[in-house]
């Protein structure tokens, strides 16, 4: 018997790090379901190892019509592999509402194995998430069906904001668990099957609400002041921003979500899996949920910012 | 400066030697090597073959390498009736019925529809004639692709549907920034957005519904490090103050505009000019002294910055060779052409027409003047409206359609004083002019006339 395991969360709650702190503590064989919304599925770069059952699922949302065949049989797939567990990473924009439907058309399309729901994990980022609530549909979705709520980035709130923080998630939710952590870690303990409803309403990830996604592919080296100068003016424009770049002489990893820039080195691990990782080098995924103008901004700042520099692509 | 130069500076407003020169040969280009136009845009070889007579020919300093603006709507499940002397017309509209969104996964990529081929054959194009011609990539424009999918509904959603509008333009230009990508990596040195329809509507619907998507669509092109252009056809004089506000790099227009006049405004906006040699009295059905001796007025008479001499739009297939050679040839070597010609005098028209008596109709009489339903989507469309109508309406009405491509027909659009196409006249009397009217104000004033 498979455990699927959800996880959903917004942009930069921290998916892609709980995900790979739980794969280094797994003691049984596991298989990932990566979404990744933008067209360069980077959360599944960063978990990729050699042998890895690994789906990736890129530009859209799993919970998308777009989508929503693939990730069916991907999961029906990776359950016929009989293994322990499945992870399902969502993307930060999923509305997991219609998760009950889904489970039960893989079980419908199984030929072998079989499986039973553990639940979903939502992660929530301590510091943002009070402006992101009101903002994203979304996001009060994924709490509403959630069974596991990690708050992650303790660290960087105050018991107080902590405990308001978790007053809404129990207001939201009442019959979630709540864990406090930093940095994705848990007392894995913490992790077994949970067995209340299955989430089974209509969700609100459609074909209309698409997000927009532009890469931007670095040519040439940029100067880094002039890198950090595009990507604060794309900031109110592009929601999400990440990428792995070559910049000030070495590949960093760029995570930006709406004007927070983070840009920080990135190990290529020799002989684990650079090939992957290098082919996505100096890509920088762009989301926006915003209308055509933040295509033709996008553009403008980009030959501003960065002349000769970049090529796009849609 | 060789053509390619001469293309790129006029579109960065630079000075050159002389007006650049591009004749819009799209399925003419067929006639030229004896295949037809379902055969020239299907086939790889055929379009490759045709495009080298083009240029050999007439010695363009830029060309367009496809000029079909149903590609996209091609791949996005438009069905297509083919002709043979005429690029293909949209037969069906998927968003005919139901204002859901295309899933984007239906959006263009290098191996849907006919893109294999096109983009094969603006590769081997690059190579044999890219160093010295600049190579036009036209892409459908966001409101003609738009219209393409919804059908004649779009006109009614403008005024009832604004929301809609913004959902669908937006996913049309999407789908024109993919062809830009694709275009600009099979090595194409301007994109031209082909946008026939925006004379059909106000400037005031153009800024509402249109503007930011031909803004998008030109900053993308800029930044991708291409030249850009922005193609209509029809009477656009109202719209094109409006469209310099989108900041194309250049403006095409056809014979519907004067071009002294046009050329004033986009001056103004530093943007240069392209048209406008009438397609169907002059480049069809005119004789080769007629076709040097107008572009040697046009050079005569408009200043020679930001200039660039080009059919009204896509020529006619049978538009005759030497016509075009005669284009040619005053654009190189205007003053020896000047000299051929300055005696020349046109044979009239010698064509009776024979008017219908307007003031005894038995019934409504619709009268649909076109260049040709089947090639300009301007015409189509006007021409599709009026055809709802005359379903409704039945044997309560009349209903005929006069093409421009017919010298018949020329001498009853002079003998009716009709000046832009398309346009409808009822009973004789000029109702619409350019704007496609939408289903309510056409079948409210027909049921007028019925009383």
């Amino acid at each position: 018997m498979t455990t699927i395991y959800l996880i959903t969360g917004f942009l930069g709650a921290g998916k892609t790090t709980f995900l790979k702190e739980r794969l280094l503590h797994a003691p049984v064989r596991t298989g990932v379901l990566v979404n990744d919304f933008g067209k360069v599925n980077f959360d599944g770069l960063q978990i990729k190892r050699p042998g890895m059952d690994l789906i990736e699922l890129s530009n859209g949302s799993i919970f998308c019509s777009c989508l929503k065949d693939n990730f069916i049989e991907g999961l029906v797939e990776l359950v016929e592999r009989s293994l322990d567990e499945i992870y399902i990473e969502s993307s930060g924009l999923a509305d997991p509402s219609d998760m009950g439907k889904i489970l039960a058309s893989v079980q419908l399309r199984l030929t072998r194995g079989d499986f039973a729901f553990g639940g979903a994990i939502c992660l929530v980022d301590a510091l943002f998430f009070p402006k992101v609530l009101p903002k994203m549909v979304a996001v009060e979705r994924q709490l509403r069906h959630s069974h596991l709520v990690v708050i992650n980035k303790c660290d960087l709130v105050t018991l107080e904001q902590l405990t308001d923080v978790e007053h809404v998630i129990t207001e939201l939710n009442p019959q979630a668990r709540i864990l406090r952590t930093t940095y994705g870690q848990l007392d894995w303990d913490n992790l077994k099957p949970e067995v209340f409803a299955i989430a089974d309403q209509e969700t609100t990830n459609k074909i209309e609400t698409r997000n927009k996604n532009v890469v931007l592919q670095l040519i040439y080296e940029p100067d880094e002041a002039d890198f950090r100068a595009f990507l604060s003016a794309i900031g109110s424009h592009f929601f999400r921003v990440k990428g792995l770049i070559r910049v000030g002489g070495q590949v960093q990893k760029v995570d930006q979500v709406n004007n927070q820039i983070q840009i920080e080195p990135y190990p290529l691990e020799t002989g684990e899996n650079p090939p992957a990782a290098l082919q996505e080098i100096n890509r920088l995924v762009c989301l926006t949920s915003q209308g055509l103008e933040s295509i033709s901004h996008l553009a403008r700042m980009a030959d501003h910012y960065l002349p000769g520099h970049f090529k796009l692509e849609m | 400066m060789n053509g390619k130069e001469r293309i790129l500076k006029t579109l960065r407003h630079e000075p050159v030697d002389r007006p650049a020169w591009v004749p819009f040969a799209g399925v003419h280009a067929g006639s030229l090597i004896g295949k037809n136009a379902t055969e020239m845009l299907s086939d790889g070889q055929n379009l490759f073959d045709g495009l080298m007579q083009v240029h050999k020919l007439y010695q363009p300093d830029g060309m367009p390498v496809v000029f079909d603006l149903q590609v996209e709507a091609e791949i996005l499940g438009c069905e297509l009736h083919w002709a043979e002397f005429a690029p293909p017309s949209v037969k069906t509209h998927p968003l005919a019925d139901t204002q859901d969104m295309l899933c984007d996964c239906r959006q263009p990529s290098a191996e849907k529809g006919r893109l294999p081929m096109i983009l094969d054959v603006m590769k081997k194009i690059k190579t044999a004639v890219g160093d010295e011609t600049a190579l036009y990539g036209l892409i459908c424009g966001p409101f003609t692709l738009a219209s393409h999918l919804r059908g004649n509904e779009l006109f009614m959603d403008l005024i009832l549907e604004e929301e809609y509008v913004q959902e669908l333009m937006t996913y049309t230009t999407q789908t024109a920034l993919k062809m830009v990508d694709l275009y600009a990596d099979a090595g194409m040195d301007v994109i031209a957005v082909v946008d026939p329809l925006v004379s059909q509507i106000s400037p005031d619907h153009f800024t509402t519904a249109c503007h930011t998507a031909f803004k998008t669509i030109f900053d993308y092109i800029r930044a991708k490090g291409l030249a850009s252009s922005f193609f209509v056809c029809g009477n656009a004089t109202r719209q094109l103050d409006v469209m310099c506000e989108t900041a194309p790099d250049s403006i095409s227009i056809d014979e519907n505009v004067d071009m002294a006049s046009a050329k004033a405004i986009t001056d103004r906006y530093n943007i240069a000019i392209g048209g406008n040699i009438p397609l169907t009295t002059l480049m069809l059905h005119g004789t080769q002294q007629e076709n040097m001796k107008y572009v040697v007025n046009m050079l005569d008479t408009l200043s020679h910055d930001n200039l660039i001499i080009a059919p009204g739009c896509d020529m006619p297939y049978h538009v005759p060779a030497m016509n075009a050679i005669g284009a040619t040839q005053a654009v190189r070597e205007t003053d020896t052409t000047r000299e051929m010609v300055k005696n020349y005098e046109a044979p009239k028209l010698d064509i009776e027409v024979e008017l219908p008596d307007y003031d005894n109709l038995k019934k409504p009489l619709v009268e649909v003047f076109t260049l040709d339903s089947a090639t300009c989507a301007a015409c189509t469309y006007m021409m599709e409206a009026m055809n709802v109508a005359g379903e409704h309406f039945g044997a309560k009405i009349d209903l005929v359609e006069y093409k421009f491509t017919e010298k018949v027909n020329i001498a009853r659009c002079i003998k009716m004083g009709v000046t832009n196409l398309p346009c409808v006249y009822v009973n004789g009397q000029l109702k619409w002019s350019s704007i496609i009217p939408s289903r309510e104000e056409l079948f409210g004033y027909i049921d007028s006339l019925l009383g």
